[in-house]
């Protein structure tokens, strides 16, 4: 009797071999497409929570003023920082700021990859960021002198 | 088995096969897609909470005066009168009053107002007078929290900051005369339900009040301040 549809022993696993091979490139490109995701997800939750150790530590009086800031910015505020291996700035708006500035306002403190670098929308266009914004008492100039009045502090933490 | 048969089994195992795959990188997909919510959501927590507790700071530094060039922008449930606002455009916060408190903190004027509430004569605690004489702390209050809440009425959430007394072991919500510190006047305690996404912070409050005695004889009474935020759609719905 003639074997009609027989190719041979490894002939007849061929059309199994499509599904097999397709299965197994696709399980492995999900798992690496999870991998990334995971870690981005996981870097980002990490940055996050980095941006709000330094939130409490920059309201924990409820009051900021320029010139007071700099024992909590090298004490407590770089160590922070580099212990969460983020860089940061600090930016304090008075009341004369207009708050719709995302960027305005004194920068107070800050750890960059460069010296002196200006902390602004285009500086931070490429990186990963995170961004708080808490209201806080500060110094503000008004006609009739230095008087403490609500203004609000940016913290922004960002990768390299 | 016939070789047919073994070339039809052997397709039918690469079928079975992929539909496993096509199930487990179903169930990546949906712990994917799920993963990280939670933390998000516990960090944005703990960020609000954060602000709420940093503006109860706040106010203890901030000058009143500085407070005077707060308007309620037309907007109703921040004028004195929100039907005046709404009616005839008559849209009138009174921040500009507090131009003459200087040197005066936010905290220390509400508690000014508040040294004459007397809870067993179902006195107004915040009526912006302290007995006989002006003392704005609740139009104080209104102006500071109008500010320092403006991102989260901006974004859609109520808040409301409210005053409690401790007498033994219970607290009694302090009565706010007129309008009260929010910007949803339908709410009048952060004790109301305001669905699941309300959250609510608490911080202890001191007043001295003093008596006329010669020396006078100062007693410590103990509040509660309470702020309150949660999302505006959910007051109505749980109300």
């Amino acid at each position: 009797m003639a074997r009609r549809g027989f190719i041979g022993p490894i002939g007849d696993d061929i059309p199994s071999i499509f599904p097999l091979m397709a299965g197994i490139i696709l399980f492995i490109a999900t798992l690496i497409y999870a991998n990334d995701e995971f870690n981005a997800k996981n870097s980002a939750i990490n940055l996050r929570k980095a941006g709000l150790d330094m939130a409490y530590i920059v309201v924990e009086k409820g009051y900021v003023n320029q010139g007071g800031f700099d024992e909590t910015c090298e004490d407590l505020l770089k160590p922070s920082a580099k212990k969460n291996n983020v860089f940061f700035a600090v930016m304090l708006r008075d009341c004369t700021t207009d708050p719709s500035e995302s960027f305005a306002g004194t920068e107070i403190c800050s750890l960059t990859q460069e010296e002196n670098a200006n902390i602004n929308s285009e500086y931070l266009t490429k990186k990963q960021t995170s961004i708080y914004n808490y209201p806080i008492a500060t110094d503000c100039e008004t006609p009739s002198g230095t008087r403490t009045g609500l203004g609000s502090v940016s913290i922004i933490t960002w990768y390299r | 088995m016939s070789n047919a048969r073994h070339a039809q089994a052997s397709l039918f195992d690469g079928i079975t096969f992929l539909t496993l795959v096509m199930t487990s990188i179903a169930i990546i997909f949906v712990s994917l897609s799920g993963y990280g919510s939670m933390q998000n959501s516990v960090i944005n927590r703990a960020h609000v909470t954060n602000y709420l507790q940093n503006s109860f700071k706040t106010i203890y530094y901030v000058d009143a005066a500085a407070l005077s060039s707060v308007t309620c922008n037309d907007e109703p449930y921040y004028c004195n009168s929100e039907s005046d606002c709404r009616s005839s455009g008559n849209c009138v916060m009174g921040c500009e009053e507090l131009s003459t408190w200087t040197g005066l903190s936010v905290a220390e004027l509400i508690k000014r107002d508040m040294r004459d509430y007397d809870q067993a004569s179902n006195g107004t605690g915040l009526d912006d007078t302290f007995g006989l004489s002006r003392a704005p702390g609740k139009l104080a209050a209104r102006c500071a929290f109008k500010e320092v809440f403006q991102p989260f009425s901006t974004a859609g959430y109520s808040y409301m900051v409210d005053f409690k007394k401790i007498v033994g072991s219970s607290a009694a919500q302090v009565p706010q005369a007129g309008m009260r510190i929010t910007n949803n006047q339908q709410v009048t305690s952060c004790d109301q339900e305001m669905g699941k996404e309300k959250l609510v912070v608490n911080a202890p409050f001191k007043v001295f009040k003093c008596n006329k005695a010669s020396p006078p004889q100062c007693e410590g009474q103990d509040f509660i301040m309470t702020a309150c935020v949660w999302p505006t759609r959910e007051t109505t719905a749980s109300s």
